[in-house]
């Protein structure tokens, strides 16, 4: 026994000196992942977390997820473009079944890891960790790209967590959807006072993945154009808040765009592998009838004519949510052409600008100008955008107007164009028609950013949308009001159950795709 | 090989030279039993050391040939077995006494320990070696199927060496059910290649390049150097593992070389697998395409099958696909050894073909072990090596995506599959050779014979495990002992996929992936073993000991072109790649280190204690309160049979109870989140998942307890053994949906839920004939696993935690508190109380439900009949194996519906004017198409609640007949020869597929079938010739 006690505890020396768990900290450490200190080398720390707001704004990889983000939806509401895919038995977003499966990606594209949202936060915490007065200017770009998110997915849902976001104790509770916009129009026009003394500074080149190429000024430029957009979206909801920030903007030395801003993503535009590679999506039938009524020359950038051969190579466009039985009904419709055939994703034109700027002289804010001649810039410029000539002849046609709809495939779906809205400016038209001309171009010009002309759908009325066919909503959206946001997403109804349903008595209505949001005021513009 | 067949050719003249030196005699006499004197008739008698023997006749006779200085050995069931060393008589009467204690069987149990069956306080079940080679699969542990109660094993679905899910009494835990592996007392990595942390296939479309099968490492073993599988079930059994051992162990014992003359031992064996169970498909209803013209890429217009009734179309394509595959296993053993020394060596080569054409497996096995004594037999050292290598060529995946069995069964009807055979053309716009298939509307439906061509696959699994073991015996009740092992595999994986497969996959130049990948672990151990009789009552066994285990798994550098694509295309070669967003490299490092001790006491040999405790330090529990945990077991068995007077007919009693409480370590890395480049960025992001704020995560936590009796009647010739466990998991580590942060968190990791198993196990054995003409041994092995979720973490709004997502399918796998483990969920379609489909009021839509359980994978209880029959030289062996209870749920057959090729579908157009009775909301009776109705329920995202089906099956899994060819006094001692067949057909099954057949052995697609290879039915012959 005494021999046992001896040999055990020699043993148990053995085994003590041979090892300690001293090292454990280092086995317990991904040797492949990169500690916060480590990034703060060449500013990672803060520079790196751009790339995520980059990436995802309009989301640029893997496909599938700008396709869930955005592509059926917004592409799809706005007119722009239709699956010829019965996805799930042709019952879905199309048809007014709205996917919660889908639609997740919308909120997960601001609010996961490496997103919107805690990106932002992130490179707030850095800077003001790193305590460089400097550091500042990170702060207010960032808040740019954030605001230039979560405008969108607001847009989307309505109420957004957002103001109470940073802290742990408030991250759930949402915003009604005025609060998140008047946080916005905060933001900005910090950002845009606040950059002012920064536009020699070339610290964001480095970090900058758009074509400005890190140019403070011309960041300046975009988040004052932003204003504008965003004060243009209120305006029926809250016309002197719209006025107010619309007029800062207008007089505000930061100007407007005078490039697009477009990011240089590095992946090839997901629009051309959905339509391309998978075929998943067409030119709509909105874009074929204002396109071929108007005989406008972007239109064989924007699409390819069909590949059926008896469609006769003529540009053939799918009206949403109609009756689909396989995907090779439309699938040889017109997909989408060589405007998506880059590696990058547009946040915003010129053209807009010009297009924002006409609809606020025609409101007659002060300082925008004249709204013929912005209309007609904004078309020139999108024209120009696309390498596409003879605006000036197209702006000259007083007489073509968008052509009816007609179906390759059952007439069941042909329907009439319910407007005869013309190219050529008409000063002298009431104002409702000046702005359907306004936002008839703008939308031409916007594509293919579905979700913001979506918005702008939903907020004007125009251009007109052709009502679906088939209506799997159950009654929630009326199939001619159109659908006005989208519910709630599912994961955050399983873990933030109470803060969402808190944020469903921010709506006007029920938590389903037919209630209008803040800034969605039905009748007349004016 | 040359090398090997040098050496085998000097063993042999050796082993003929040692026979030519023997000067036999002819030994005779007679067997009686001690208790009333009567002749024994079929008592075995062999020739120690060999194969060689004969059984006693009738009167108990017996004559066979030996030499002065054999050893004979005597054995009966129900008798002590006796060894007599034959000397210048040859005539030898034998007395046998009557065994009560036959049940002094010796158990391999936790650490390679031996103890004595009867001693036991827990539930343990061995399964010899010859009854695991008796139809012999290419993964040993597949023959396990049936033969142990509690032990549920599910093959995956990529056939040759493809991994096995083996599930010990219930799932219990949401992260990992997988039991340890111990060889020779050693634990023993089982991770396969792509297991890297990431669950093997948890994905409907199973990823760009297939559900990858990377197989694990037990398919590598040669199943003809395991000399016994014991089965430890209970958290009892395996207290001494500790963390490790909490799901279970299955201990493997391989062969060591025996003191005795040299033996050689030649097998090969052939079997054939065909394809059962195929998807019934429709030949009624063609694709509208047919007449219409092909382009020249081979697209017709319509590529679904819902067109016009005709008659003379022909569609057994599918049965044309697959080839007849067949597994060659040739196995050579030498086994040569004296008082000091022996020596075990084995080589195996397996060779097989897969019914899936270009399939094909080639794996070498090479085992040497050495086993010396030293220092008057006082140290013993062993030590063995283990090499393997394995090369499979395009294993078949799973999953919609990649797989070539989705356009093999949705080939368009009337649509001539043949035609596409040839499977590329040449496109003058690119210069260079292109798919030609029949669809490109949809990516899963590319020409199965391109996949199977033009994206080649190989994969290389290379194993080295290396262990010594030293004993000392110090004293005669005293010994320490050391053991150490290396065990090392590299895998190689590498897929090719041609310029021409759909853009979703590869770009029009191609893409090509190349991964290399390590797992190591490393054990060292170090144990005290003391014995001792206090007094002439009580026994005492005391062992001590420690070890320490480095784990170094998924070592990985994962090179892939990804949709960035090649530079010149079909070029596959790194230097040729355009991008690199799709390069990794990846490692999970832990570490653990143990002190364990058990005492065990035992009182006059009727009444055992047994004590464990054991306590561990993970690497990765760093940053949470404690690194170290401790798991105690007490367990406590009595011979009743030694205790009271018991009738005749009862030979051995006893029941037993015993208490567990072991643990798991948490997942490495999980306490140290750091920044990363995600696969197919190049962006930094940080840690995705981290602990609720203000939460620390412990060790998982898992109480058992379990009771059981040991019966044996009729001097041993039947035997009963019942268990019933109760066993609850806490702690559980769960990756839940994160509650709302600021970090953007998807995941919070955390300790919750609690998991309950209660079942029963019972195995009744019996040998119900005895004669020296026939034998009859049968065994059934019971089981019955009632699996609960109790609760899962209290932050789940509705008591459901998803494992895997639906996303922007139909299927949704979870965890949901007061369900058996593992709900499959899915929408349904609404019916009224006659069982008509309910449509919304434009008379077209059908209303479903949400998502909701429509199903559990896991079986209510398992049966297996084994039965073993010898007459003479002929030996038959039967196994029925049944599952019964639980579902599954076919994807297959939903989107074959949703393209029309189903022959559901065509009954669905034959009855009724083809179409469907339906009512609308008010109760007004209407119809929908057939193929209405199937657009809806059918395809990935459908209402999949359709499409479940009741898992049971009955099967007659194996079937040998064996004939023995006996030679005297020759250089060949004995010839088996056998016919077996394995999984031949069922008795009973409601599954369109083979419901033992996993999508993925990793927790995601339980239950679930997504075109898996159809399971096969084998046929073969073995050989085995013994020197």
């Amino acid at each position: 026994m005494k021999k046992l006690l001896k040999y055990t505890l020699a043993a148990a020396m053995a085994v003590s000196l041979a090892s300690c768990t001293g090292d454990f900290e280092d086995i317990n450490t991904d040797p492949y992942g990169i500690s916060d200190e480590s990034l703060t080398q060449m500013n990672n720390h803060i520079g790196s977390k751009f790339e995520g707001m980059f990436l995802n704004v309009i989301n640029a990889t893997p496909a599938w997820n700008y396709q869930l983000q955005q592509g059926l939806n917004g592409d799809v509401y706005s007119g722009y473009m239709t699956p010829p895919t019965p996805f799930a038995g042709n019952v879905n977003n199309m048809t007014y079944a709205l996917v919660d499966g889908w639609n997740n990606f919308i909120w997960s594209d601001a609010y996961n890891v490496g997103t919107i949202m805690p990106s932002a936060k992130d490179i707030k915490d850095k800077v003001a960790l790193a305590g460089d007065p400097n550091g500042v200017k990170f702060v207010y770009l960032a808040n740019i790209i954030k605001v230039t998110a979560m405008q969108r997915v607001s847009d989307v849902f309505g109420p957004i967590r957002y103001t109470k976001f940073d802290d742990y104790a408030t991250t759930g509770e949402y915003d009604a959807q005025d609060v998140a916009y008047k946080a916005f129009f905060a933001e900005l026009g910090t950002a845009i006072d606040g950059l002012k003394a920064f536009e020699n500074d070339t610290q964001f080149t480095a970090f900058d993945m758009t074509n400005f190429g890190g140019d403070i000024t011309a960041w300046r430029s975009f988040a004052n154009t932003l204003r504008l957009r965003l004060a243009m979206r209120v305006v029926n909801a809250d016309p002197a808040l719209a006025k107010a920030e619309g007029e800062k903007s207008l007089k505000s030395d930061a100007g407007f765009l005078t490039d697009d801003l477009v990011v240089n993503t590095g992946f090839i535009h997901p629009v051309s592998v959905i339509s391309g590679s998978w075929g998943d999506v067409r030119m709509s039938a909105e874009m074929e009838s204002i396109l071929t009524g108007y005989g406008d020359g972007r239109m064989e950038k924007y699409f390819n004519p069909a590949s059926d051969p008896a469609l006769n190579g003529a540009y053939k466009g799918i009206r949403m949510g109609v009756e689909i039985e396989a995907k090779s009904e439309y699938g040889a419709h017109s997909a989408v052409g060589e405007v998506i055939e880059t590696e990058t994703i547009t946040w915003m034109t010129v053209a807009e600008a010009h297009f924002l700027m006409a609809e606020a002289a025609l409101r007659g804010w002060s300082e925008a100008g004249d709204a013929k001649s912005h209309y007609e810039m904004g078309v020139k410029a999108s024209f120009s955008q696309h390498g596409v000539g003879g605006a000036d002849v197209y702006l000259a046609d007083a007489t073509s107007t968008p052509a009816d709809f007609v179906d390759a495939i059952n007439t069941a779906n042909n329907i009439a164009y319910p407007s005869d809205v013309k190219i050529a400016y008409n000063a002298g038209g009431t104002n409702e028609e000046q702005l359907e001309q306004i936002i008839t171009q703008k939308w031409i010009a916007m594509f293919p950013d579905g979700q913001e002309a979506w918005s702008e759908f939903r907020r004007t009325g125009y251009p007109r949308v052709y009502p679906v066919v088939v209506n799997n909503s159950g009654g929630a959206i009326d199939t001619d009001i159109q659908i006005r946001r989208i519910n709630f997403v599912s994961s955050e109804k399983n873990t933030n159950g109470a803060n969402v349903e808190a944020a469903v008595g921010y709506l006007n209505g029920a938590d389903n795709g037919g209630t209008r949001l803040w800034w969605d005021v039905a009748g007349s513009n004016f | 090989m040359k090398q090997i067949s040098k050496l085998l050719f000097v063993f042999l003249v050796f082993t003929a030279s040692l026979h030519l030196n023997a000067q036999e005699i002819t030994i005779t006499g007679t067997v009686t039993s001690a208790a009333d004197e009567a002749a024994l008739p079929g008592v075995s008698v062999v020739l120690q050391g060999t194969q060689k023997g004969t059984l006693t006749d009738f009167d108990g006779n017996f004559s066979l040939e030996a030499s002065k200085g054999d050893v004979l050995l005597f054995s009966f069931v129900g008798m002590a077995s006796q060894a007599i060393t034959i000397g210048d008589a040859s005539q030898i009467n034998v007395v046998l006494l009557e065994d009560t204690e036959s049940l002094d069987e010796v158990i391999v149990t936790a650490l390679g320990m031996k103890k004595e069956k009867k001693a036991l306080t827990y539930s343990a079940q061995e399964v010899k070696g010859d009854e695991l080679t008796r139809v012999k699969q290419t993964n040993p542990i597949n023959s396990l199927s049936g033969k142990s109660a509690g032990l549920t094993i599910t093959r995956s679905s990529s056939g040759l060496g493809g991994a096995t899910k083996v599930v010990l009494r219930g799932n219990a835990s949401t992260v990992n059910n997988d039991p340890l592996y111990v060889i020779d007392g050693i634990p023993m990595m089982n991770s396969g290649n792509g297991s890297n942390g990431e669950e093997p296939g948890t994905s409907v479309f199973g990823g760009q390049t297939g559900n990858r099968d990377g197989g694990d490492a037990m398919s590598m073993i040669n199943p003809d150097d395991i000399e016994s599988i014991s089965v430890l079930k209970g958290a009892s059994a395996a207290a001494l593992y500790g963390s490790q051992g909490a799901n279970g162990v299955i201990l493997i014992t391989t062969k060591s070389g025996k003191e005795g003359k040299l033996t050689v031992n030649v097998s090969s064996s052939l079997t054939f697998d065909n394809v059962v169970s195929l998807p019934e498909l429709q030949s009624q209803y063609q694709s509208p395409s047919v007449g219409q013209p092909v382009a020249e890429n081979g697209r017709v217009p319509d590529a679904k099958s819902w067109g016009d009734k005709t008659s003379g179309l022909t569609n057994n394509y599918a049965e044309d696909f697959f080839n007849t595959g067949y597994t060659s296993i040739q196995s050579v053993s030498l086994n040569a050894g004296t008082q000091k020394a022996q020596t075990y060596f084995s080589y195996a080569n397996t060779y097989a073909e897969g019914v899936m054409p270009e399939n094909r497996m080639v794996r070498n096995n090479l085992n040497i072990k050495e086993t010396a004594l030293f220092l008057d037999d006082k140290i013993t050292v062993s030590a063995g090596v283990n090499l393997s290598d394995q090369r499979i060529w395009n294993r078949p995946g799973n999953g919609l995506y990649s797989n070539p069995l989705t356009g093999l069964y949705l080939n368009p009807v009337g649509i001539n599959l043949d035609n596409y055979k040839d499977f590329e053309y040449f496109n003058n716009a690119t210069n260079m050779m292109d798919q030609y298939a029949t669809s490109f509307d949809e990516n899963i439906q590319q020409n199965p014979y391109w996949l199977i061509n033009r994206n080649p696959s190989k994969d290389i699994a290379q194993r080295v495990l290396a262990n010594v073991n030293v004993k000392y015996q110090i004293t005669d009740n005293f010994s320490l002992q050391s053991r150490g092992s290396f065990d090392k595999t590299f895998f190689t994986f590498e897929k090719q996929m041609y310029g021409g497969t759909d853009l979703t996959f590869a770009p029009a130049t191609g893409r090509y992936i190349s991964e290399k990948t390590e797992n190591t672990q490393q054990y060292i151990d170090l144990i005290a073993n003391y014995n001792t009789a206090l007094s002439e009552d009580w026994n005492l066994g005391v062992i001590l000991g420690t070890s320490m285990t480095k784990y170094k798994i998924g070592d990985q550098i994962h090179l892939d072109s990804g949709l960035g694509g090649l530079k010149y295309p079909n070029e596959f070669m790194v230097q040729n790649f355009l991008s690199t967003n799709d390069l990794r490299q990846s490692v999970t490092n832990r570490e653990l280190q143990s002190v364990f001790g058990s005492a065990n006491i035992g009182f006059k040999n009727m009444l055992f204690i047994d004590i464990t405790g054991r306590n561990d330090w993970s690497s990765t529990l760093v940053n949470t309160n404690s690194t170290s945990f401790f798991y105690p077991s007490v367990g406590l068995t009595g011979v009743l049979s030694e205790m009271f007077e018991m009738p005749e007919s009862i030979s051995f009693a006893k029941i037993r109870a015993s208490y567990a409480q072991v643990g798991n370590d948490i997942p490495a890395y999980a306490t140290v989140p750091l920044n990363s480049v995600p696969l197919g960025s190049s962006g930094v992001i940080p840690a995705t998942f981290a602990p609720i704020e203000g939460e620390t995560l412990e060790p998982q936590k898992q109480n058992s307890f379990e009771i059981g009796t040991e019966w044996r009647f009729f001097s041993g010739r039947m035997g009963l053994d019942f268990t019933y466990y109760d066993t609850k998991t806490t702690n559980q580590i769960f990756y839940i949906q994160a509650e709302p942060n600021p970090y953007g968190y998807t995941q919070n990791i955390v300790n919750a839920g609690e998991i309950s198993n209660k079942g029963i196990e019972l195995t009744i054995d019996a040998k119900p004939v005895i004669t020296d003409a026939f034998n009859w041994n049968t065994a059934i092995n019971f089981a019955t696993n009632d699996n609960k979720v109790i609760s899962v973490h209290p932050g789940l709004d509705n008591g459901t935690a998803i494992i895997t997502a639906p996303g922007v399918n139909g299927y949704q796998y979870a965890l949901v508190e007061g369900e058996d483990f593992g709900s499959i969920q899915a929408r349904s379609v609404v019916r009224n109380e006659n069982g008509l489909p309910i449509v919304s009021d434009d008379g077209a839509t059908l209303e479903r439900t949400d998502f909701e359980t429509v199903g559990h994978a896991q079986p209510d209880f398992t049966l297996g009949w084994n039965n073993n029959f010898e007459f003479g030289n002929f030996n038959l062996s039967f196994l029925v194996d049944a599952k019964f209870g639980g579902e599954v749920l076919s994807l297959t057959e939903s989107i074959n519906d949703f393209y029309g090729v189903s022959q559901a579908t065509a009954n669905a157009r034959n009855n009724n004017g083809g179409m469907i009775d339906v009512v609308n909301a008010s109760g007004t009776a209407s119809q929908i198409a057939a193929q209405d109705y199937y657009n809806q329920i059918g395809g990935r995202a459908g209402l999949l609640g359709e499409y479940i089906y009741d898992a049971t099956n009955v099967r007659l899994a194996e079937v040998a007949l064996g004939y023995n060819i006996g030679y005297q006094d020759r250089f060949i001692e004995n010839i088996r020869l056998s016919i077996v067949g394995s999984n031949l057909f069922f008795f009973y099954k409601d599954a369109p597929f083979d419901p033992n057949i996993a999508s993925s052995t990793g927790m995601g697609l339980q239950g679930i079938d997504i075109y898996g290879q159809p399971s096969t039915r084998s046929i073969g012959f073995n050989i085995n010739v013994n020197f």
